[in-house]
Order: structure tokens, then C-alpha cells, then sequence
């Protein structure tokens, strides 16, 4: 039995070893599982917690010593837009460009988007 | 008894560890192009389970993003694929990568496979499996940077109430019913990204850019995804309409 443990041991430890770990630059919060939920069941209580998601990574990333994710601020506008926010959405897709200018050509398409939206 | 762990602890210990081969060797492109900018399309689904897509995608943007890459949201991406009337995602296979980089300026494209997203059950046992296929190809080439697959399982097999006789059987068979439908798909996803983008080469924003080169992989043979194979062609009009 003791053999068997200590030969455990040895296999956890040689899997742990074979696993890199892994730093995290970016805040995501609890992203992932509030979008899930939404598309599980989409309802107004899950899209408002998915919405609300987004906004907890633009308010805690500082707080957690972390990074706002690329994408979040546009990602965040859009959903202001779809609801009819067209001013928020706008400044957010601002946002996103201030902070990663790479998103420029990204940023110029959302805001073409929602013009033709607001036409429509 | 004893014997058969230690082959099996070995055959485990193999499996995890060989055979490794450097990130620079592995995808050599990746550390002259260097890639910014990562638009993600929807993925393709190739298994059993229709509502596989949509679940996906909600597990890809935090790893990849962690791995150093701006990442485009999938979410709002998706919705302007729409809008530009590519609705199929099997037809993202047909359109060159170069034409996304008229589309958002992206530097590469990531198609995404699922190849696995299925229960399968066996007499007394069940496994719970998650396989994903990942290809990075350049928008300015076209040619594949980057590709990488992997799979994780679950054994949902009931192990109380199996001490002999029929009505331990059948417990456990139920047992194992239960487990492997309750079993999330979600968290499995969730590790299959983290395996898959940690063998990807880091991108700017990543601490280790482009010293991640010694960093050892377990090497892949080349993914077996749709883009790189003749695909039939559906006569799609969805695919003439990207610009």
C-alpha cells in the first residue's frame, strides 16, 4: 500500500511537471461563465448579468493588478448600442481604440455598424 | 495487481511527456510574422452535439487573449459576420485568410475545429470527451503559422456500489448514467484551450514574447481541419460576400 502511494506521488509529481504554468496578464472575471449562461438560457436576468460581467473587468482589472482584455471596451459598447445607447457605445468603442490602437481598423467597422443601425 | 498500475501509471507518465519539440522548431513562421492581432472565426462543428458552437466559443477569448494575442470579441465578431451574410461556418473555409485582412486589418485567423463534444457510454462505464483542432493561418500569406489539437476526457463511470451482485451493477450503471449526463461540457472546453493555447508562442502582450522559443511542446502531427483540404464545394452565395 505504501508502495502504491508513494508511486502515486510520483506520477502526480511527473504530471505537474509536464504542465507549464501558466500567468495571467489579463482580468476576465467571471466572463466566461456569465456568457455561457446566457446563451444557455437567454433571458433579460442572464443578458443583464453577462452585461454586468463586462462592466466588473472595466472596473476591477486596476484593483486586481491586472490588465483590461483587449476587446472588452468594444465588446461592452456593443452591447450599450443594441439597446439603444448609441452615445455609450461609442464612447466605449473609444475607449477600446485608446487602449489598443491595433483595434483602429476593428473600431472604425463597430462604428459604421451602428450608425447604419441608428439609420435603419 | 500492483504490476498493472505501475504499467498503466507508465503508459500515463508517456503519454504526458513525449515526444517534445521547441516552440521555435515547432512554428517557426510565428517568430518572423509575429502576429498582433487574432480575429477567431466561429467554429466549425464537427461533432455530434449541434449546440457544441455556441458553448465553444465562450471558452476561447480568455486563454488566447492570456497567451499574449489581441483578440477581436468573438461575440460582437460573430454578429458582423452575420450582418455581412455568413451565416454557415463551414463556408469560412472557403474564403483565403488574406480576405480578413481587408476585413478588420487582423494579422491571422484562427480556425477552430470540434471534433469531440459527445458521451459515449460502454457496459458499466461512460466517458465525457471534448476535442478541439486549431490552425493559425497568416492574413498576409495565407500559410498555416501555427496548429495544435488536443482532447480531454472524463470518466464518469459510477465507482460506488460496485462490490459484486446484480444490484451493484445496476447501481453503478445508473450511477454512471447520471454522471456522464450531468457532466458539463463547459469546464472540459475550458481545459482543452488552456493545453491547446499554452503550446501556442506567445504574442506581445505576453511577458515571455518571443523568448518563449526553447520552450518545450508535445509535438503535433498536422490538424486535420477542413481548411486544409479540398472542401466540396456547397455553392454557398454566403462566401462571395466577404470583402
Amino acid at each position: 500500500m505504501k508502495k502504491l502511494s508513494i508511486l502515486i506521488i510520483t506520477v502526480l509529481m511527473f504530471t505537474v511537471g509536464c504542465t507549464p504554468t501558466r500567468t495571467t496578464i489579463f482580468y476576465w472575471g467571471n466572463y466566461s461563465s456569465a456568457l455561457y449562461k446566457y446563451k444557455k438560457t437567454p433571458d433579460e436576468s442572464t443578458r443583464a448579468a453577462y452585461k454586468s460581467a463586462l462592466k466588473e473587468i472595466l472596473d476591477n482589472a486596476k484593483k486586481k493588478f491586472k490588465k483590461i482584455p483587449p476587446g472588452v471596451h468594444a465588446e461592452y459598447g456593443y452591447v450599450l448600442a443594441q439597446e439603444g445607447d448609441i452615445v455609450g457605445g461609442q464612447e466605449y468603442f473609444g475607449k477600446e481604440l485608446q487602449l489598443y490602437p491595433e483595434s483602429k481598423e476593428f473600431v472604425a467597422k463597430l462604428q459604421q455598424e451602428i450608425s447604419r443601425g441608428n439609420q435603419q | 495487481m500492483k504490476k498493472y498500475i505501475t504499467i498503466g501509471s507508465l503508459c500515463i507518465l508517456m503519454m504526458s511527456c513525449a515526444p517534445m519539440i521547441k516552440k521555435q522548431e515547432f512554428a517557426p513562421k510565428m517568430y518572423v510574422e509575429h502576429p498582433v492581432t487574432i480575429l477567431v472565426l466561429p467554429p466549425i462543428n464537427k461533432s455530434t452535439a449541434a449546440d457544441a458552437k455556441e458553448y465553444y466559443t465562450t471558452t476561447v477569448a480568455e486563454p488566447l487573449t492570456n497567451s499574449g494575442y489581441y483578440v477581436y470579441p468573438l461575440e460582437v465578431v460573430n454578429d458582423i459576420l452575420k450582418q455581412e451574410g455568413l451565416f454557415e461556418t463551414e463556408s469560412y473555409a472557403h474564403i483565403p485568410p488574406q480576405k480578413f485582412k481587408d476585413f478588420f486589418n487582423a494579422d491571422a485567423v484562427l480556425y477552430v475545429t470540434i471534433l469531440q463534444w459527445n458521451t459515449s457510454y460502454y457496459v458499466t462505464g461512460g466517458n465525457v470527451s471534448v476535442k478541439v483542432a486549431c490552425e493559425l493561418k497568416s492574413t498576409k500569406t495565407g500559410e498555416v503559422l501555427w496548429f495544435y489539437d488536443d482532447v480531454v476526457v472524463v470518466n464518469t463511470s459510477g465507482d460506488s456500489g460496485g462490490n459484486g451482485g446484480l444490484a451493484g451493477f445496476l447501481i453503478q450503471a445508473a450511477t454512471t448514467a447520471i454522471k456522464t449526463a450531468t457532466q458539463d461540457y463547459v469546464p472540459l472546453a475550458k481545459e482543452v484551450n488552456q493545453k491547446i493555447f499554452l503550446a501556442m508562442p506567445y504574442g506581445k502582450y505576453h511577458p515571455q514574447f518571443n523568448k518563449d522559443g526553447q520552450m518545450e511542446v508535445v509535438k503535433k502531427g498536422n490538424v486535420k481541419s477542413p481548411t486544409s483540404r479540398p472542401v466540396k464545394s456547397t455553392g454557398s452565395k454566403s462566401t462571395t460576400k466577404a470583402k
